[in-house]
Order: C-alpha cells, then sequence, then structure tokens
C-alpha cells in the first residue's frame, strides 16, 4: 500500500487545472470506460442467472423455478451495476484519481472571481421557517466570506398555502434582510397559485427573473452550501459552456435519531465511493438529483418546461419526480450533465425515523413509476434512459424480490413434499438420487450479499489507510464497528422497505395518487402506537411467514431467517431508531459519527446559532392585526390588483365574523382569503365606533 | 340628516360637538388610527389629519346628503388624504392599488423609525425634502424587475 497515492479530502491542484486555474470537465475514453463497465456489468449478471439455473435444474426446471430464474435474473443485474460502480469508485480513491479526468483531483483556482451572475433559489412549501431562513443566511454569510457576494442573488420562492407560515416567512424574510443588509440582493416571492409543486414554482421563476441570471443554485428547504462550494461551481459552469449542470453530492447531516444518525454516517463513509463510481461511467451524462447543484439558466428555459403526462395520476399528469426528466430534456438538447463528486460543502437532511422516510419514498416511488412513461420519449440519450430505468427499478425491484421470496418458499415447499421418483420413467434401469445443491444456492446467497457489502467495506478500507481521515469518523475501531452495525440494520430493515415499496407500487399501480405534501424535517419520536399502526401488519406478514417456513422446513427458515427477523422487529426497529435518546447513546459510544459532528464546518456551526436565536413563531397572521410594520409588509408583498366582488364580499364577511367572534376564531380558509388583501388593524375589525352606522368594514384598499 | 343641519354642524366648534352629531369623534378615532398605522405620534400631524378628514367628510355629505355611512366617508377622506400626500412627496402614483400604498407605508414607517418625520406628516409645502429620499433607501424590494420570457413545454 506505500505505492498507493491516497489523497485527502480537499485534494492537490494538478494537471487537470490548466495555466489560469480553469478546470475542463473533460472525461477521456467515454466508449472505452462504458464498454469495459458495462461488458463487467453484463459478466456478472450472466454469471449470477447461470448459476442460480444450476443450482435451480438439478431435478430439473419446474416453471415456479423459471419464474425465480427470471426475477433473480432482473434483479441481479441492478445489483451488478450498483457493486461494479462501488467497486470503481472504492478503485479510483485508492488511486486518488479524479472520476472524471483520470487525473489527480483539481479545484479551481479560489482567487478568480466569478464574472457571470447567480442566482441561489430556494423553493418552499409550509415549512419551518426558521430552518429555511436560517439556512440560507448561514450560506449567504458563508459566500460572504469568500469575497464574491457580488456575484450572488438569493431568492426564496415561496408555494407556502398555510396562512400563519406565509405570514412567519415574509416577516422572517424582512428581518434577515435587514441584519444582512440584503435588500436587493435577498428576494421573497410567494406564488399565488401553486401549479406543479416543485416545477411549476421554478418555472414561474424563470418566466419572471431567470433573465438577470446566467446560473441558479436550486437549494431544497433544508439545504445548506459553502460559499466555497458555490464559487467552485460558479467557475465550473464558467469553465465549460458546454455545462448545463454540475451536481454536487449532498451528504446527509444535522439529524440525532439513531435512524438519521446510521443513515449519515453510512452515506458520508460510502456515499462519496459510490459517487466517484458513478462519476466515471456517466460523465457527461450525469442526472440531477433535485437540489445542490447548479444549473444554467439558458439551458434550463430552452428545455426543462416539462411535459404534462396524459391521463390522471397518479401515473398521468405533472411529473413529481422532476429531476431525473430535467437532466434527460437537458442532455437530448446536447447540454453535459456532469456529477462532481470533489465539491465538498454541500449538505442536505434526511428524515429521522422510518416512518417519515417511507413517506417521502411514497412520493418518490410515485414520480419515479411515472417516468415508465418517459422512458420511450424521442431523442433521449440512452444513459439518460438507463438513469430513468434505475429510478423505476430502484422502487419496481422491492416487488420483484418479494415475490422471488414468495416463489422461493413456493419452490421449498413443493420441493419439501414432493417425493422424490427415482425412476422418472419405466425403461430406466438405474436409480435417479436427489441432488443436494443446498450448498450452492448458500454460495448463491453470499455472493448476492457479497455484493452488497463488499463496495461498503471497500469504502471503509479506503478511509482506513488514509493517514488523518478515520478521525473524523472517531478513529478506524470506531468505523469499522460502526459499518458492521450498520450492516446489521441495514439487513434488518431492508426486508421492511421491500415490503414497503411493494405495497406502494401496488397501490400506484392501482390508482392511488399522492401530490406535494411538505416533508416532516425534524426529531421527533414514533411513539408506539404510530409504529404499531403503521408497522403492525408488517409484523404479522413476518410471523405468518416464519410460521409457513417453519412447517415447509426448518432450513428453510434458517435459509429466510433475515427477511422474516427484519419484518417481525420492525415495530420496536421504528420506535427505538426513531429515538434521539438511543441516536446521543451510540454517539457517546463513538458510534456513527460524521466529519460534521467531529468538527463541524463553519456552515454547520453558523447554522444551529441562528436556529437558537431564531424565535420560535413572529406571531403569524395575529401579529398582522396588530402590528403596523408587519401588516404593511404583508400588503406590500401582495400581487398587484383589485379584488373581485366575490373576494370584497367574502372578505367582508369573515371580518365581520372576526368583529363579532375574535380573529382566532378564523379557520385556516378564512385566514388565507384575508391574506389576499392588506390586512385591517384589530381595532378597526372592532368597529364601528358609534351607534346607528352600517358595519363599515370598508373598502379593502381602504384598510391602513 | 338634511344638508340644513349638515351646515348648523359645521358652524359648530368640535368642542362643542355633541351626540347628534357623530362626525367629530368619529373623525379623531378615525386620524388615530390611521396616524398610529403610519407609526406618527405626533399631536400636530394628527390635527392636520382630523382636519383634512372632517373637511373632505362634510364636503362629501354636502354634495350626498341623507343617510351616509360615516365611518366609511371618513375612512375614505383620509385614505384620500394620506395618499395625495405621499404621492406628492414621491412623485409617483400611490393609491393605483392596495400594494402601492401598502409600499408607501412601508417605507415611511422604516424611514420614521426614530420618529423623525412625524412632525412632518401631511406637511404640504416644504419640510419633507429628506423624506422622499429616506423613504427610497428603505422601499421593500421583494423581487427585482420582471424580465418576461416565454417558455415553451417541452414533448415526448
Amino acid at each position: 500500500m506505500a505505492s498507493a497515492r491516497i489523497l485527502s479530502e480537499h485534494g492537490v491542484a494538478a494537471a487537470a487545472r490548466d495555466a489560469v486555474g480553469r478546470v475542463r470537465l473533460d472525461g477521456r475514453g467515454k466508449t472505452g470506460r462504458r464498454l469495459a463497465f458495462f461488458t463487467a456489468v453484463a459478466v456478472a449478471t450472466v454469471a449470477g442467472s447461470a448459476l442460480m439455473t444450476d443450482v435451480l435444474s438439478g431435478d430439473g426446471l419446474t416453471a415456479t423455478e423459471a419464474s425465480i430464474v427470471i426475477l433473480f435474473t432482473i434483479n441481479f443485474s441492478w445489483i451488478a451495476i450498483s457493486f461494479m460502480t462501488g467497486l470503481v469508485g472504492a478503485s479510483l480513491r485508492l488511486l486518488g484519481r479524479d472520476p472524471i479526468s483520470l487525473s489527480a483531483i483539481a479545484q479551481p483556482a479560489r482567487g478568480r472571481a466569478p464574472t457571470t451572475r447567480t442566482v441561489v433559489v430556494m423553493p418552499i412549501f409550509n415549512e419551518d421557517t426558521a430552518r429555511v431562513f436560517a439556512g440560507l443566511r448561514a450560506t449567504w454569510e458563508s459566500v460572504a466570506a469568500t469575497g464574491h457576494l457580488a456575484a450572488f442573488d438569493f431568492f426564496v420562492l415561496s408555494d407556502t398555502r398555510d396562512p400563519d407560515i406565509w405570514v412567519e416567512e415574509e416577516l422572517a424574510w424582512a428581518d434577515h434582510c435587514r441584519a444582512l443588509g440584503a435588500r436587493g440582493r435577498l428576494f421573497y416571492r410567494r406564488r399565488e397559485h401553486n401549479e406543479e409543486g416543485k416545477p411549476g414554482n421554478l418555472m414561474d421563476f424563470c418566466r419572471k427573473w431567470a433573465g438577470h441570471y446566467d446560473h441558479m443554485v436550486v437549494l431544497d428547504a433544508d439545504s445548506i452550501m459553502a460559499g466555497t462550494a458555490l464559487v467552485d461551481l460558479v467557475l465550473m459552469m464558467e469553465d465549460n459552456p458546454q455545462a448545463g449542470l454540475i451536481q454536487s453530492a449532498p451528504a446527509p447531516t444535522g439529524r440525532r435519531t439513531l435512524f438519521a444518525r446510521i443513515l449519515q454516517f453510512m452515506s458520508r463513509v460510502h456515499g462519496p465511493t459510490m459517487a466517484t463510481g458513478l462519476a466515471f461511467w456517466q460523465l457527461e451524462d450525469g442526472n440531477y438529483w433535485g437540489h445542490n447543484a447548479i444549473i444554467r439558466t439558458q439551458a434550463f428555459v430552452e428545455c426543462c418546461h416539462l411535459p404534462i403526462l396524459s391521463g390522471r395520476p397518479p401515473l398521468g399528469g405533472s411529473l413529481l419526480s422532476h429531476d431525473f426528466v430535467e437532466a434527460a430534456l437537458l442532455r437530448r438538447a446536447g447540454w453535459q450533465v456532469w456529477l462532481v463528486p470533489r465539491i465538498e460543502g454541500s449538505w442536505e437532511d434526511i428524515p429521522g425515523d422510518p416512518i417519515a422516510y417511507a413517506v417521502r419514498d411514497r412520493r418518490w416511488c410515485q414520480g419515479n413509476l411515472q417516468h415508465i412513461r418517459v422512458l420511450p420519449g424521442s431523442g433521449l440519450k440512452p444513459i439518460s434512459r438507463l438513469h430513468l430505468f434505475m429510478g423505476v427499478m430502484s422502487y419496481l425491484s422491492s416487488p420483484l424480490w418479494f415475490a422471488l421470496l414468495a416463489m422461493s418458499s413456493i419452490a421449498a415447499f413443493e420441493q419439501a413434499h414432493t417425493a422424490h421418483a427415482f425412476f422418472p420413467s419405466s425403461q430406466s434401469l438405474f436409480p435417479s438420487w436427489p441432488v443436494d445443491r443446498s450448498q450452492d444456492m448458500v454460495v448463491l446467497l453470499l455472493v448476492t450479499l457479497g455484493m452488497l457489502v463488499v463496495p461498503k467495506l471497500l469504502s471503509c478500507a479506503v478511509l482506513s489507510l488514509e493517514r488523518d481521515r478515520p478521525a473524523a469518523f472517531g478513529g478506524r475501531i470506531r468505523l469499522w464497528a460502526g459499518a458492521i452495525a450498520e450492516f446489521v440494520f441495514s439487513v434488518l430493515l431492508a426486508p421492511v422497505m421491500m415490503v414497503l415499496h411493494t405495497r406502494f407500487v401496488a397501490t400506484i399501480l392501482m390508482g392511488r395518487a399522492v401530490g406535494w405534501l411538505p416533508q416532516r424535517r425534524d426529531d421527533s419520536e414514533i411513539s408506539w402506537g404510530d409504529a404499531m399502526r403503521f408497522h403492525g401488519a408488517i409484523t404479522a406478514l413476518g410471523l405468518a411467514w416464519a410460521g409457513v417456513a417453519w412447517w415447509i422446513s426448518p432450513s428453510f427458515l434458517v435459509w429466510i431467517s433475515p427477511v422474516v427477523a427484519g419484518l417481525i422487529l420492525s415495530v420496536p426497529i421504528a420506535r427505538i431508531s426513531s429515538s434521539t435518546g438511543a441516536g446521543e447513546m451510540a454517539r457517546r459510544w463513538g458510534l456513527f459519527l460524521t466529519p460534521e459532528e467531529v468538527s463541524p464546518p463553519q456552515e454547520l456551526a453558523r447554522l444551529d446559532e441562528l436556529l437558537k436565536a431564531s424565535p420560535a413563531t413572529r406571531g403569524g397572521i395575529m401579529r398582522l392585526f396588530s402590528d403596523p410594520h408587519a401588516s404593511a409588509l404583508h400588503g406590500a408583498l401582495l400581487p398587484t390588483g383589485a379584488p373581485t366582488l366575490r373576494i370584497s364580499t367574502e372578505v367582508t364577511l369573515i371580518y365581520e365574523k372576526a368583529r363579532r367572534l375574535g380573529p382566532d376564531t378564523l379557520t385556516r380558509e378564512e385566514k388565507a382569503k384575508l391574506l389576499s388583501w392588506p390586512v385591517r388593524p384589530l381595532d378597526q375589525i372592532r368597529g364601528p365606533s358609534t351607534p346607528g352606522t352600517a358595519t363599515a368594514p370598508g373598502r379593502p384598499d381602504c384598510a391602513p | 340628516m338634511t344638508l340644513a343641519e349638515h351646515t348648523i354642524t359645521i358652524s359648530r366648534t368640535p368642542a362643542r360637538a355633541s351626540a347628534d352629531n357623530p362626525i367629530p369623534a368619529i373623525a379623531r378615532a378615525i386620524a388615530w388610527r390611521w396616524a398610529a398605522s403610519f407609526g406618527v405620534d405626533s399631536t400636530a400631524a394628527l390635527e392636520r389629519l382630523e382636519a383634512a378628514v372632517t373637511g373632505l367628510a362634510y364636503g362629501k355629505l354636502a354634495v350626498q346628503p341623507g343617510r351616509v355611512d360615516f365611518e366609511q366617508a371618513l375612512d375614505e377622506a383620509a385614505y384620500l388624504t394620506i395618499a395625495g400626500w405621499l404621492e406628492a412627496v414621491l412623485g409617483e402614483p400611490v393609491a393605483q392599488s392596495a400594494q402601492q400604498l401598502s409600499a408607501a407605508r412601508l417605507a415611511f414607517l422604516a424611514a420614521n423609525a426614530d420618529g423623525s418625520w412625524s412632525e412632518n406628516f401631511l406637511v404640504v409645502h416644504g419640510g419633507t425634502a429628506g423624506l422622499r429620499a429616506a423613504m427610497e433607501a428603505t422601499r421593500v424590494m421583494a423581487t427585482p424587475p420582471v424580465v418576461p420570457r416565454h417558455i415553451e413545454r417541452q414533448s415526448l
């Protein structure tokens, strides 16, 4: 290993950077790389399929067994792609090679000032206002620290429908504008009608304001990026005029539950390996993950107004998972889409418990299955179609696995209850002995498991070999202990996700849709009741399956035990892993530590400070009734135009209700209607001031 | 109330206003309400607003005698008075929409955060030379100017 060149995460300057510090994104040997990669995938798939066929066909291949082979082959190809990607990624990391140029890793020269204009946009929808603006401000301050703030604007694009959150956003925006001196640089817009969700929100922005900017960086409500990362992305876009989009690899961080800490840990250990491997074979045919990426506005405007699928949701209508399709459309038009794993300083949040994770997956599942309709689209590049296919398979593989396991159970039953024919035909002179292929089956199982586990082990090995890096994970011993614990956890969680995804796919194919719902982004624990309600049926399935397996054959139960164990234990796993106490205990033991926990970057430390300093609430709509600043701000931010007679009438009636019963009796819909117009102060709502006059809420535009 | 009764009412001083002439009391309440919404706590400014509001309201009553919603009339008078004054200060319309007036109000509230412009509120001639600049500096800029683009929807 002494001869291996292992780089720290900060890389070194090298050949991929030219004399003035430009970084060209140029993948050499694209054809050769992909030929080698996909040949390896094909060979592995064929080998796995052949082994499975050989194992099952010892006594001849029944229809059930043939089905198993087909399902296994489809799923094994999926695993083979992931395995080869991990293998390549780990190798490149070990050798210290950039996956795109295959040279040593290079960062753009940061002393250069951007010469273009970039806007950082954050589409939000009924989010935690304090978190949104704390993250945005931490990002702003980090950009300011680079000295290149003049090249950036920031834009909050709200689709919020909750009236109190709407007001909180306006007030928070004004407060942060004032605190940062960001007037004319930090913008806020709330869309009156939120058609087509997030893609519609971004397209509305593009129609009105994209003309001011060369690039836009899209952040999610829980995203945060370092100023250096943003500047690097801008410089790369300037250096590569054919690039339509450059995606960073965001690291999940910030959660304290055991579930989230395990995911954060493995993402930090293994994520860079997979991102490196992906960048190796994708090159300019990369994918878009929806946020923490920079996009050339001209390219986005020309190519990315998404089609509406014919038919109704869930498989028709607006595209929920817009990012993959936008990347495919960019490629179709000839723009390059790059994944650059070495951009450091890009973070996101993840759900804090298995139920929130599953709720998010439900939406992603529907969005990805819609891509079945996009796959045959004209003009799409082959790798773009592969990305869409992989997105579909990330959920469709679960029912295939479920069917595979069910078929295996049936096959085991058939084998256990069918007497072996020693003389299969009356003409045979010699007996046909039963062939015991159980050892071959174990080998196949171990190979499959190995392909899932080996890339993760390699990631740990790569980190262990770096001199200083393991300390960021608590040291080498804790790194490996965490990896083993994560493996056990993921073995238990995988069958639960398999059943959930199978249910999602089934309900979607039966026509049940979900829309855009705000994601739960806090660390609140799941109660035992909620865990039972969500996982009770899964537990029952596990118990029933275990019982049937035992009845079939005790050895079959042993074989299927990793699957049924996860199902049976799903309730306590969900409950315990959602606990911040369990997460804190693991942290005290030094398990699942990440670099962000061991040595928090400036941006994340600042985020924590800002969150602690943020008020719990700024008062919501009630503040507008009593604070002239707040009510004037709200009025100033409304779209211009006069109310219709209907709106005027409805608002008048709502004010009358507020006058008689108090503003705290207003419903959410009534509050939203009031907010469509400048809000009257409380003392005016409580009028009239003299007897004999009619109730006089007055014209809405008279409201001071 | 008949026009004759209005005329009698106008000749009375506000101090002697009685229950049968509700206008002075309502005018004071409305003037106070509007002044508070602009962060103005000056007695002189309040009296200017009250006088302007009352005068406009009586003028309206003179041309529209009969049963009138006093509060609404005084409210509209306050709105017209203040909007007109702001238009004179800023040199641009502020009454074409509620959003415009709210934006102007917000700018005035920010410029008058320390109360330094309260005494000059509704002063028509002079006294507001620096107010326009102060309001321009604090005017809310929620979004940049629109650069409209037509974007074609893609097809598959």
